[in-house]
């Protein structure tokens, strides 16, 4: 009974597929930078392609998690605001590595890591959560 | 748009837990369709209205 207002299955087993698809998946990007530093940041062929596949990774299992999670949960009210908070996180992403990649181009600023991008998603969608849970409390 | 959640929940002296408990959804949901921040979909409008035992019309109340 208590169990349910604290959260849906769908919401158990997000976490669990954070812990465990998540979480790999960053350290598989991990390999990938490492991969790279070790070929002087300039791998060619296979070793490219793997680099772009293993740092993709984190991307690729956030929106299949997310999927998942909007196709299991029942709670509509709670998809409405994990959908929200990915639209505010996605866009706020967006915003800064847009205007980052412009100052990019005019040399203003140094070259940006692929691998910020996953981080600084999580950041603003976790604030956009936060604020969202907090509107509706 | 308008409802009488928060009166037919008082009537039964139910709280919000207690509602989000029988609806099988969480508190907060409860929260956001009692002060019209959120209007329900219709299964779960049905669900509420065969929960009180009365019709969605008697719950809800378009504002227009």
């Amino acid at each position: 009974m208590a169990k349910q207002n604290l959260g849906s299955p769908a919401k158990y087993k997000l976490e669990d597929r954070m812990l465990f698809i998540l979480m790999p998946s960053f350290l598989l990007a991990g390999i990938a930078i490492w991969l790279q530093h070790l070929y002087g940041d300039n791998p060619t062929g296979l070793l490219a392609v793997v680099c772009v596949l293993l740092l993709s990774s984190p991307f690729v299992a956030v929106i299949a998690i997310s999927f998942l999670y909007f196709r299991e949960e029942k709670d509509e009210f709670q998809v409405r605001l994990h959908s929200e908070a990915m639209l505010g996180g996605i866009g706020a992403t967006l915003l800064v590595t847009t205007v980052w990649g412009v100052m990019e181009q005019l040399h203003l600023v140094p070259k940006f890591q692929v691998m910020w991008v996953m981080g600084m998603f999580g950041v603003f969608f976790s604030v956009a959560l936060a604020i969202q849970r907090w509107r509706y409390r | 748009m308008k409802n009488r959640l928060r009166v037919l929940r008082a009537e039964r002296e139910w709280s919000q837990a207690d509602l989000a408990q029988r609806l099988k959804v969480s508190r907060q949901s409860v929260n956001a369709i009692e002060t019209g921040k959120f209007d329900p979909s219709l299964p779960l409008a049905f669900k509420l209205a065969r929960l009180f035992g009365t019709t969605i019309e008697e719950i809800f109340a378009d504002e227009a």
